[in-house]
């Protein structure tokens, strides 16, 4: 995923113990991770390693425009991301009618937006826009 | 793309800004979450060597898509 540094897995042993009674071996799983099967994409297929889905999610409706709107600015708090989201914020002044332009940070990239930050945003925007996975 | 998928299944439209490198990962996760349909916003790849103007360069080229995804 990265162009810098080393990729480390660590698996637990249950998932261990569920990869060698299939016959892998270590030498395997790194195979398969790591060496390159196309010179375009090295790594052209993810696994989900995640229970099935029991619940399909919603795509909400969209508005007409964002005249009157609130609009949240989300900053996922990676490097750089607030440079992004101060343009668009910008942006959305110039070009739009919206209402009011909230910005709120999660506290890490690494984990979903807390609860409370979550509900927090729910009860006062029409929209969302997140930033900036890189 | 978990907050994404939250803030849509709440009935709020999302636009989820990701760099190129993370496409794949970002669709799927969506879909691993079971908002199959979700669609993300996409940027160059890599951000992190950029300079603040280069950032805002990006915003620029990306906001007409962004104004399309959050809205019909």
């Amino acid at each position: 995923m990265t162009h810098w540094g080393d990729t480390p897995l660590v698996l637990s042993p249950e998932h261990a113990a569920i990869i060698a009674g299939a016959g892998w071996h270590k030498s395997d799983v790194r195979r398969f991770l790591f060496e390159p099967r196309d010179e375009e994409n090295p790594m052209t297929e993810y696994l989900d390693p995640t229970d099935s889905v029991a619940v399909p999610r919603q795509i909400a409706p969209r508005p007409a425009s964002l005249d009157g709107k609130v609009v949240t600015l989300l900053d996922i708090s990676k490097a750089k991301g607030d440079h992004l989201l101060d343009r668009i914020e910008e942006l959305l002044r110039e070009r739009t009618g919206v209402a009011t332009i909230v910005r709120k940070t999660k506290p890490t990239f690494a984990r979903p937006a807390p609860g409370p930050l979550r509900q927090e945003i729910l009860g006062a925007t029409d929209v969302v826009i997140e930033a900036l996975a890189d | 793309m978990h907050d994404g998928v939250f803030f849509e299944d709440q009935g709020i439209p999302t636009a989820t800004v990701v760099s190129a490198e993370f496409l794949r990962a970002a669709t799927a996760q969506a879909d691993a979450l079971g908002a199959t349909g979700y669609r993300t916003v996409v940027v160059a790849h890599p951000i992190q060597p950029l300079t603040r103007e280069e950032v805002r360069a990006l915003a620029d080229k990306a906001f007409d898509e962004i104004l399309a995804r959050l809205t019909r």
